[in-house]
């Protein structure tokens, strides 16, 4: 050993510290990748806009039928089995809800009535009890 | 014999491991992961997009009356979206989502068009007969040949009356609205309008 030249030993060592630092990069790219698509995905899984839209429905449509029978009297149609049976057919997510009978409002309003909701689609659940 | 003049330098070299080895796990630790675009980011902001768009479009413009007639109420006033779909009027809906979508700045033709959106969409609701129904509505310049990667963002609407398609001025003839055995209740009740978007 101690003939031999050894020069290149600082060679040797600097490819090995370019070679890992090369091989950290590498992985690093490897993973915002992998990032970006389970950010995405998570987003677009949750049904944020679903539940947003389905209370905002479920509040004006009660609030319809409170002053369509606050005004003529007249009940309203099952409107909520709309939202549950399309929800079940075009979103997959099984929703219910539980609105106050309309006729409660006439003539004169309660204190406040209650709104359940309950949304789930398989990978969210969503409950709701509302006072209004 | 053996000697100890080699001991700071190997201490030192100790010491540089070290703060080589602390640096290293620092700068591996705090890297910002830059995410490429060509994941579903895109597609997450065109579906967040869509769902704003409607989501202003069924937001009605009108403030509440002080005096109220004798069957006058605030709810009896549409957004924009529900007197669409209440007549058929898709002419409106699309120039409408254009703006709001397309990113035209209130300019419904623009000389170029910065972010060419298209859509098509169908109205879903429940039949006399406890099914599920459907009836395309508005759609844009280009036809859905299937082949687009779109998302789908929907929106409900509340409709006060069956729909109709004979509104002079405002109704799209294209607009085939079912009435009758398999068609649409004639009562008060919720359809749920579906759009499909995609770029171009």
């Amino acid at each position: 050993m101690a003939r031999l030249k050894d020069d290149a030993q600082w060679i040797i060592l600097l490819g090995f510290i370019i070679s890992v630092s090369i091989f950290f990069l590498a992985l690093i790219i490897n993973e915002s990748v992998l990032v970006g698509q389970t950010t995405a995905e998570s987003v677009l899984e949750l049904p944020k806009s679903d539940i947003h839209d389905l209370r905002n429905e479920v509040f004006r449509s009660a609030q319809i039928s409170a002053e369509q029978a606050k005004f003529n009297g007249a009940t309203s149609g099952d409107w909520y089995r709309d939202l549950v049976d399309i929800s079940m057919s075009r979103k997959n997510a099984v929703i219910n809800i539980s609105v106050p009978s309309p006729i409660n409002h006439w003539p004169y309003p309660q204190a406040y009535d209650t709104i359940y909701i309950h949304f789930n689609n398989g990978v969210t659940n969503y409950n709701e009890i509302f006072y209004y | 014999m053996v000697d100890d003049y080699g001991q700071l330098y190997t201490i030192e070299g100790i010491a540089a491991a070290v703060i080589m080895l602390v640096t290293a796990y620092i700068m591996l630790n705090t890297t910002t992961l830059y995410t490429p675009a060509d994941t579903h980011v895109i597609d997450m902001q065109l579906q967040q997009l869509g769902n704003d768009a409607l989501s202003m479009m069924d937001t009605t413009d009108r403030v509440i009356p002080s005096s109220q007639g004798a069957n006058q109420s605030y709810v009896s006033y549409l957004s924009p979206l529900e007197e669409s779909v209440r007549y058929s009027d898709t002419r409106n809906f699309n120039n409408t989502l254009k703006i709001y979508a397309n990113s035209l700045y209130g300019n419904p033709n623009p000389v170029i068009d910065s972010r060419p959106l298209q859509w098509n969409s169908t109205i879903y609701y429940r039949t006399t007969g406890d099914s599920v129904g459907s009836y395309p509505f508005a759609n844009s310049e280009r036809n859905l040949t299937g082949r687009e990667h779109y998302v789908t963002v929907t929106r409900w609407v509340h409709l006060n009356e069956t729909p109709s398609n004979n509104t002079p001025g405002l109704s799209d003839p294209n607009v085939i609205i079912p009435i009758g055995p398999n068609g649409m209740r004639n009562e008060d009740q919720v359809v749920l309008l579906e759009v499909l978007l995609w770029r171009d």
